[in-house]
Parts: structure tokens; sequence; C-alpha cells
């Protein structure tokens, strides 16, 4: 463990945003700043820096077929360490030996993300119910805990490369560490997830869905805010110059998804698309990938305009509620 | 790190209706160098400026051209039944799993298909004949609501002359003209009653076909690991990443399109 002044991490920060690209919290979301960053809980996740709302994947221009150029690498910083870990799991189904998704995955190897410690989890959080807690160092380069004016800093190499390696911690830095650590764990309430994946599996047919969804909107706040969903639709752009293909965030709870140009939809109903998002999280992703594709930060809980919380949702299916 | 979004820019070498109402279109075109698949793959084409949008190869892996049969229904779709020869479009691929034709070696295959659900099983029909002596028994179902709905059916006809292949060709109700089977898809497998034994069944079809061939298919004792089919879903990325088409854990462009209805029967009817 390292200390590194705040000061000359903030000093730094803003003279790296020659070189790269600074997304972090700002105004209550992550964004692109030129090195400024604020403490909070932002409403848009990190992920947005990795896979933008927005993003153009080809030109085709004079009837050729052009790769759109890379940009300066990303650093991501300030975020907390469930959306740093949320980016790692996106990962997982991107990076695929066949079809790598090029765009996101380049990103990222040549990205940075530095998340701080979560000393003050909200009352939605229940990352430590999927084995991994406000301290996590899952997914970023470095983690850095506030104490006084000075970060201890848990970092690889590539973080000490670019922000200076400071000075050795002290022991008491490493008593604050494990203090303030237990302290934040200990607030953070976790839900059973025990043979979740199999549980859901089984009750896929359930009449308990027809419940759990009836409330649903389906305006897909939560899989937009939620930093492991990545579901993107492809769209042309014609342009005086060309065509520009991009893609965008899409959203399962939208009709229209999966919605054919038959009229057929073979997801119909909020029954289905809530089902489906509850079990790709839940079941599907840890069949495929052997993870959870939740962090547990809690964002679909705050913001969903009917209070779906998926908390109870998993109470009820995994059996404890 | 190749770069699995961008498409090949082929030429179109013949473009021509396929029915008489001009709902299908079928495009030949240009096969890319070092293009090879299997028969049941599809590729993503792409008319710049509309959008992509997932095809079924209807060409023989051997033929040196890729032909696409598309029904207009939606944005790209329309598109496409602007093309004429000479122009270019994008194609993607080849995308997807393919028909499991290695374990029908020795075996007897049955092909039941209705409308034009028909292309992928085009390829898979004459990749098949192509090494005829590797399967047993060959027998083709195939039904339409009218005689030009019947996909390449002048090829059909030509097809039904050989020996070593068995053709039944149906139609809705009764044609001037038309001396082949009258009736549903699934009557006529029922009258053409094939032994279930040794046999893979391979069926493609609209879902009203599928739902009334499938107690049939049953009837005549197929078990469900040896009865393949090959789903349609929207798409767009093609390659398991934008979401969309998945059924359970399996997405359909990248663990399918073909499913043993055995797979299908554990999964969450999503499709």
């Amino acid at each position: 463990m390292r200390r590194i002044k705040k000061e000359a991490i903030e000093k730094k920060l803003k003279e790296l945003a020659k070189d790269y690209r600074i997304f972090a919290p700002m105004n209550g979301d992550v964004k692109e700043t030129g090195g400024e960053f604020e403490e909070c809980f932002p409403r848009l996740s990190g992920k947005c820096a990795f896979l933008p709302p927005e993003e153009e994947i080809l030109r085709y221009k004079d009837g050729k077929v052009e790769e759109t150029p890379e940009d300066k690498p990303i650093i991501l910083f300030g975020i907390k360490p469930c959306d740093a870990r949320a980016i790692s799991l996106i990962e997982l189904a991107m990076r695929d030996e066949k079809f790598p998704d090029v765009y996101f995955l380049r990103k990222k190897e040549k990205g940075i993300i530095v998340s701080i410690a979560c000393k003050e989890p909200g009352d939605t959080c229940f990352c430590t119910s999927f084995g991994h807690g406000p301290f996590s160092t899952q997914g970023s380069d470095a983690l850095l805990v506030e104490k006084d004016d000075y970060y201890l800093v848990l970092g690889n190499e590539k973080f000490f490369k670019l922000f200076g390696e400071g000075e050795e911690a002290r022991e008491e830095d490493k008593e604050y560490f494990e203090e303030a650590k237990k302290r934040a764990e200990e607030k953070i309430e976790k839900i059973p997830i025990d043979n979740l994946g199999e549980k859901l599996l089984s009750r896929i047919e359930d009449p308990v869905w027809e419940k759990i969804s009836r409330k649903c909107l389906n305006c897909g706040a939560c899989t937009f805010l939620c930093p492991t969903c990545y579901c993107f639709d492809i769209q042309d752009l014609e342009r005086s110059w060309g065509v520009s293909r991009r893609r965008y965030w899409d959203s399962c709870m939208f009709s229209i998804y999966t919605k054919e140009a038959s009229g057929h939809n073979p997801r119909p109903t909020h029954r289905e698309r809530v089902r489906n998002r509850i079990m790709h999280k839940f079941s599907y992703y840890p069949y495929l990938y052997g993870e959870f594709g939740c962090t547990g930060c809690g964002r679909c809980v705050v913001y969903c305009p009917v209070n779906f919380d998926i908390r109870e949702v998993l109470k009820i299916l995994g059996g404890s509620g | 790190m190749k770069n699995p979004y961008l498409p090949v820019i082929v030429k179109v070498k013949r473009a021509y209706f396929e029915s008489d109402d001009r709902s299908l279109k079928t495009i030949d075109v240009e096969k890319p160098e070092g293009f090879s698949f299997l028969p049941g793959q599809f590729c993503e084409i792409s008319i710049f400026g509309r959008g992509e949008a997932p095809f079924g190869i209807a060409s023989a892996p051997s033929e040196d051209f890729l032909r696409f049969t598309i029904n207009k229904a939606g944005y790209v779709t329309t598109a496409i039944h602007w093309l004429e020869e000479g122009d270019e479009i994008g194609i993607r691929g080849p995308l997807g799993n393919y028909y499991p034709v290695e374990l029908f070696e020795g075996k007897n295959v049955l092909i039941v298909s209705g409308g034009f659900a028909f292309t992928t099983l085009r390829s898979l029909l004459l990749y098949l004949l192509e090494e005829r002596e590797r399967y047993k028994n060959i027998i083709l179902i195939y039904g339409a609501r009218r005689p030009d709905l019947l996909l390449y059916r002048e090829e059909l006809f030509e097809l039904e002359k050989r020996e070593d292949l068995e053709i039944h060709l149906t139609v809705d109700t009764e044609f001037p003209g038309w001396t082949r089977h009258v009736g549903f898809v699934p009557q006529v497998l029922e009258r053409v009653n094939p032994p279930a034994e040794d046999t893979y069944l391979v069926m493609c079809g609209p879902p009203a076909m599928i739902k009334f061939t499938l107690p049939v298919i049953e009837k005549l004792g197929f078990p469900p690991e040896r009865v393949f089919t090959s789903l349609e879903r929207r798409m767009k990325c093609g390659i398991g990443k934008c979401g969309r088409c998945n059924i359970g854990p399996y997405y359909v462009c990248r663990d399918g399109p073909v499913f043993s209805l055995d797979k299908l029967r554990s999964l969450p009817r999503e499709y």
C-alpha cells in the first residue's frame, strides 16, 4: 500500500487530460471532464467511458468500408469499486475469441480505471452479496482510500507509472484501511444467493413472474443506469460524405427490442421481458461466464419510478422471501 | 484483433423475383475470397444507409455465388428488393452454426419445409446430393400456399427426376396444372409416412406449419434429439453481443440458428 497526497493526484489528473480522455463523476453523472471530478455515487455508471451511449462502429465512404479510428486512451477516475468491477463483468461478454468486440476491448486495454473506496455505502447497496465489497479492487487499476489530505493506494504498475508512487503507507494507514473497510462492509445488506442460478431456472414458468413484473413500466431506466447492462442497437446515419453506422444503448425492457418485422414478438409482455432481465443477470450470466451479471450497486432500486426492488425479487425467487 | 463488425463489399450478380406477387426476391451475390461455410449458416446483409439484417444462405457451399431469398417485410428488406444486377451491398459472415451434417452420415435424412423457410434447406439438400453415397435415403417434403410460392421450383422439378431422392411437393389447395400433392405439409408428411428409424429430421417452416407438424413427428416416432430446426429472431450484431436474440443462455446468432428439438424443449419458449 502507498500513500499519495490528494493534491498531487488531482494535479496529475488535470495534466493527463492532454493525452487522455478523462471520464469521472461530475454533477451527478460519469462524464468526460477536463480532469475535474467530484466525490459522489453517480447516476450514470462508469460503463459510459468504455461503452458510450452512442458510438460509431464503421463508416461507408466512396464505396468503401472504413473502421472507426481509435481515440485517445481513457482514464476513468473516481468511480466506486462496484462500477470498476462492472466493467470487468462486461468484458467477459465482449472478450470472445471468434468475435471480439474490438471497440470495447481496445478502449479497455489501453484504459486505466481508478476507483475510490466507498466508505459510506447507501442503504440500497448489496455488493457484499456477490463476494465483493465497497473496498473491492476487481476491475480497478488502483483503489484509492481517502484519509485526511492523502489517498491510500492499492494499485498496479500502470497506475503508479502515471500518477507517481508517493510514499510507503504507514502502519496506522493500514489499520485505518482495514477499519474503514470493515465499517463499510457491515453497513451493507447481504442477499442470499446460494444456487440462485439453478433456483431461477427451475422457476422459469412460475406464475410468480406475473406478479413480479406487473408494476414494471418497461421504461428501461434500470438497464441504462445498470453498470453491467451492455445491450445495444445498431443504426445507420446518412451523412453528406456517406454513412456512419453507430451503436446505441438499447434495453431488453422495450418491446421493440425483440419485435420482428413480421410483427411477431418472442418476448411480447412485461412478464417475459422482466424475466429475461433477471434471468440474464442471475442465471444465464453465471452459466456462461461464471459470474453474476450484477454488482449490487443498487441503481435500479434507487431510480426505478415504480419502486421495483430487485433485492425483493431475488429474495422471492431465491426462496427466502 | 479482427473487427467482426466490418462487412465486405460484394456485387449483386443476379436479382429476380421468386414469386408472382413479388413478395420474394432472390439475389445471387459474389462470394468473397476465402468465404467457406456449411448449410444452415447465415450472413448479415448491409444496405448502407438503411441498415443490416440477417439472412440464411441458400446457395450450396460449392457454388461460386451466395444466394439469399428475401421476403419484403421491413425497412432493410424493402431496400433489398430495390437491388439490381451490379449494385453493391455489404455482407458479414458466415455466422452461426450449421445443420449437423456429420451426424447425418450413414443415416436417412428427412427434410420438411414450408414456404420461404426453405432457403438454407436448398443449401443442405444440394450439399447432401454432392456426396450422395455418404447418406442413406433422402426425402424432401416441401409445401407452400401456391405453386409460385415454392422457392426454386424449376430446380426442384428437375431434381424430382433423380432416382436417388424422394421429393414430395405440395400446395394448400388445387391449382390448374398442378399435378403433385395437395394439402398441408403435416398431412402430406402423415401420408408419406417415412420411417423414423435411423433417420434425422430437419424442419423449417412458418409457426403454423411447425405447430401442426410436431404432433405428426411425435406420432411417427422421431425422438426430439434427432429433430433439428433453424430459428429466426430479430438480430443486430449477429455475433452474440447486442443481446436481443437470446433464448435462455444461448444466442440464436452465435449458438444457433440450428437447434435440436431436444435442446429447445429445455429452454424458455421465447422464439
